[in-house]
């Protein structure tokens, strides 16, 4: 499942190739962050939530087992990229219908803080990854003390 | 596989609810229908749904799934950018009547809800072999 960026001839697909990049920008006024896929065709989707201690990126990964997803985090991009593998054993003779993929996915996001990346954690359960990424002290809010003489 | 999500058939169940009248807003679910040998299999991806939180039933001839998902919410978290909703799911199914009555399994394992609806006997695949 590798998509590339290109132009696009059709007029319909470069219509939503704009709208998706409007998204893409800050657009409504909070905050955005670009990511490298058209949301709708990229796997994982994910979200992203942060408290003052720690960003928190949640992926949709059905049918994924730990061993098949590879979490890394360079220059402030978290990339999770892996294969998503048909249950074994199972030898269907034709199919109805078919909405699942499966195969190799990659996607990256852009972190908005600096993370303390040797204190991230992953977990997985039910289909859903969540990894908690640490900000780095530099990244918190810093209360400064005033001290009255 | 090691989960086991065991419903009964129809004729034990009390309720009177019509499967398609389940209040509420839902997710549909990506599902893949294939037919193996001896039977029918509904694959359906509910990520974030845990096994308690399944339901499977069967209802003059349609099947429906149904995936509550766990939910999880604190307090004290902004949130900066979401591509999914965690809610529930929700599809239902006009089966065909190659569908054998009982025997319907259920299984969720790493999000995906999995249900084997064995096919009526004079319908499964018979190998004959070539003396």
């Amino acid at each position: 499942m590798f998509f590339a960026w290109g132009p696009n001839l059709n007029v319909f697909e470069r219509l939503r190739d704009e709208m998706n990049r409007l998204f893409d920008r800050r657009f409504f006024g909070h905050r955005m962050l670009p990511v490298w896929m058209a949301p709708e065709r990229a796997f994982p989707r994910v979200n992203m939530t942060e408290t003052t201690d720690a960003l928190t990126v949640e992926c949709e990964l059905p049918g994924v087992g730990s061993d098949d997803v590879d979490i890394s985090v360079e220059g402030g991009v978290l990339t999770v990229k892996g294969e998503r593998k048909p249950p074994e054993g199972r030898v269907p003779e034709r199919y109805y219908r078919r909405e699942r993929g499966f195969g190799p996915f990659e996607r990256s996001i852009e972190l908005p803080s600096r993370v303390d990346v040797d204190s991230i954690g992953a977990k997985l359960s039910d289909g859903v990854l969540e990894i908690v990424l640490p900000k780095h002290p530099d990244s918190k809010p810093r209360r400064i003390e005033v001290k009255v003489k | 596989m090691t989960e086991k999500n065991q419903k009964k058939p129809e004729s034990e169940e009390v309720e009177t609810e019509r499967v398609d009248e389940t209040p509420g807003t839902y997710d549909t679910p990506a599902v893949d229908i294939y037919e193996t040998d001896d039977a029918i299999v509904v694959e359906a991806d509910v990520p974030g749904v845990a096994r308690d939180g399944v339901e499977v039933k069967i209802d003059s001839g349609v099947l429906s799934i149904l995936g509550r998902a766990t939910r999880t919410s604190a307090p004290g978290v902004t949130r900066l950018y979401e591509e999914f909703t965690r809610g529930d799911y929700y599809r239902a199914f006009a089966l065909g009547e190659e569908v054998a009555e009982g025997g319907i399994a259920a299984t969720v394992s790493n999000g995906v809800l999995t249900v084997s609806l064995p096919r009526a006997r004079d319908t499964r695949v018979r190998k004959i072999e070539v003396k």
